[in-house]
């Protein structure tokens, strides 16, 4: 079984070379990077990563406007809501856009990892890899 | 460019409440003394009029007591006394009768009657006492009866004169009364119109004031909240960012160590102490933003100067301060051209592209002044104002002088720079 190919979309290029250090040192692999919702959904179709991982405010389009957009054109792909803000309104909107989880900054690189592990073997074609 | 006005109103027309009341004061001093003057006069008449009568009875009598005394020869003693009190009275009437009416020529020709009359009287006893009978009737008849009918007639005239007169005087009298009620009526009614009219205007400015405060509650309530969430948004993209960046830092570094790659692990934990201090120093830049302590300790010159630098070294702009106050100012003013000059500056870092700025805080007669200047590429404000936009927190700068009761100015043309002024007046400053 290879490593989840992980999107990582965030407008702090700080905090998503930080993520991407973190989790190529845990084996995976970060497929592309990416600014703002637009770019989350363009790259999603292009690149064919497995899990998705996005922020929720960000310039352009945002996270949750994203995951809607995603929901519709590729509904098999599981995405990961990581945001600065603990809060309940927000997290129903992600459940709604269909978002896999819903992340709080500041939690631990291991919660987020287990979680990308989970969202890729929830997908419906995780026995095929 | 924006200023408040002061709006001086102006007076309403027409009488004020004080010329109203004057004049009521006045009509019901005249009333009063018009009502004393021709009641007066009143009197005096009706007076004159029962002397008149008096006078015609008194006549009477004595008429009828000298035909008693010619019918018995000689008067006896009590018509004699009787005699001489009524002519008593009646010279005692004729002389009040002048007393009163001092003009008037029917009292000289009601006398003269009268004193003809009674000397035809004496003249007629004097020729009975004689024992003159013929000569005595003879005066009777020719003297006596006629001066008799002419005093008669003249006290009679005389009365009637009296009482016309005191008839149109009590009528002049009562339409005078008539006037003066409704000119204290006409002059009553706007003085309650121009009280009612002071209470309406009095609760228009009520109404206003109230308006003015919701309306500044309001501008301070949004200011408040934009703030706030600028406050948000700086915590959001800053430390919330910088720290979880960190912990994951962290984490990686325990995961080399864990591996046994001890030195990365090391070098890794050593950056993020490097980053964390960093953080700290950031912090404390953004409280210092918030509420910079300076400004409370050692006042707005120092705060500014501090500020200043910081821009020069931050931005690497030529800034210089001349500030010239000859000492401290009350809290909120500090404040409020701190908060001005902080977010001017922070305008020229961010759009300005100058090479220079120089600060100025001044101290007039009239008001304190604070103007930034800066070389930049400047911008057009009619533009920005016409498209409703506010890319450089200019709206906010403003409300915030406006709300402390000062004027607002920019001035600014592309490629020639800007020139931005808050001024507050003295008296505010002080107040």
């Amino acid at each position: 079984m290879t490593a989840p190919r992980v999107l990582l979309v965030d407008d702090n290029r700080g905090f998503r070379n930080e993520l991407r250090l973190l989790l190529e040192d845990c084996g995976v692999e970060v497929v592309a990077e990416g600014e703002n919702g637009q770019e989350a959904v363009e790259l999603a179709t292009r690149t064919g990563a497995d899990v998705v991982l996005m922020d929720l405010r960000m310039p352009v389009m945002d996270g949750l406007e994203a995951a809607r957009a995603l929901r519709d054109q590729v509904p098999s792909l599981p995405v990961i809501i990581l945001s600065a803000y603990e809060d309940p309104a927000l997290k129903s909107e992600a459940d709604a856009a269909n978002a896999y989880a819903y992340l709080v900054k500041g939690c631990s690189g291991t919660l987020v990892l287990d979680t990308i592990e989970q969202a890729w073997a929830s997908r419906p074609d995780a026995g095929r890899n | 460019m924006s200023r408040v006005e002061t709006r001086r109103r102006g007076r309403a027309g027409g009488p004020s409440l004080w010329t109203l009341a004057a004049a009521l004061v006045v009509i019901a001093m005249a009333s009063f003394a018009g009502a004393n003057r021709v009641g007066g006069e009143v009197g005096r008449l009706e007076r004159a009029e029962r002397l008149s009568f008096l006078l015609e009875a008194r006549a009477y009598e004595q008429a009828a007591l000298d035909s008693r005394a010619a019918a018995s020869g000689a008067p006896d003693e009590a018509t004699a006394r009787r005699a001489a009190a009524v002519r008593r009275e009646l010279t005692a009437a004729l002389a009040e009768l002048a007393a009163l009416h001092p003009d008037n020529p029917a009292v000289p020709r009601v006398r003269a009657a009268a004193v003809d009359w009674q000397a035809a009287l004496d003249t007629k006893q004097s020729l009975l006492g004689a024992g003159d009978l013929v000569a005595a009737n003879r005066v009777d008849r020719a003297q006596i009866d006629p001066r008799f009918e002419r005093l008669a007639w003249l006290l009679r005239t005389s009365a009637a004169d009296y009482s016309r007169a005191a008839g149109a005087a009590q009528g002049r009298s009562t339409a005078g009364a008539l006037a003066v009620v409704v000119a204290a009526t006409l002059l009553s009614l706007a003085l309650l119109w121009r009280v009612e009219r002071a209470r309406s205007r009095l609760r228009a400015a009520e109404a206003r004031a109230w308006e003015e405060r919701g309306r500044l509650v309001n501008k301070i309530l949004t200011v408040a909240e934009r703030q706030r969430s600028g406050m948000a948004a700086e915590l959001h993209d800053g430390p919330i960012q910088s720290l979880t960046r960190l912990g994951l830092a962290l984490e990686r570094g325990q995961l080399r160590l864990r591996r046994g790659q001890l030195e990365e692990g090391r070098q890794l934990l050593a950056d993020a102490q490097a980053a964390l201090a960093a953080e700290v120093q950031s912090l404390r830049r953004m409280m210092a933003t918030l509420r910079p302590p300076v400004l409370e300790e050692r006042g707005l010159v120092s705060a500014l100067s501090d500020y200043v630098e910081m821009v020069r070294q931050q931005a690497g702009i030529s800034c210089t301060l001349a500030a010239r106050l000859p000492g401290r100012l009350p809290e909120d003013t500090e404040i409020v051209l701190y908060r001005v000059a902080q977010e001017a500056l922070t305008n020229v870092a961010r759009h300005a592209r100058a090479s220079r700025v120089r600060v100025e805080l001044a101290d007039t007669t009239e008001a304190v002044v604070l103007e930034v200047h800066d070389d930049g590429i400047g911008f057009d404000p009619a533009a920005e104002q016409r498209g409703g936009l506010d890319h450089f927190g200019l709206a906010g700068m403003r409300e915030r002088v406006e709300l402390a009761g000062g004027t607002w100015t920019v001035w600014s043309k592309p490629g020639a720079g800007t020139v931005l002024t808050a001024s507050l007046p003295k008296a505010l400053v002080a107040a």
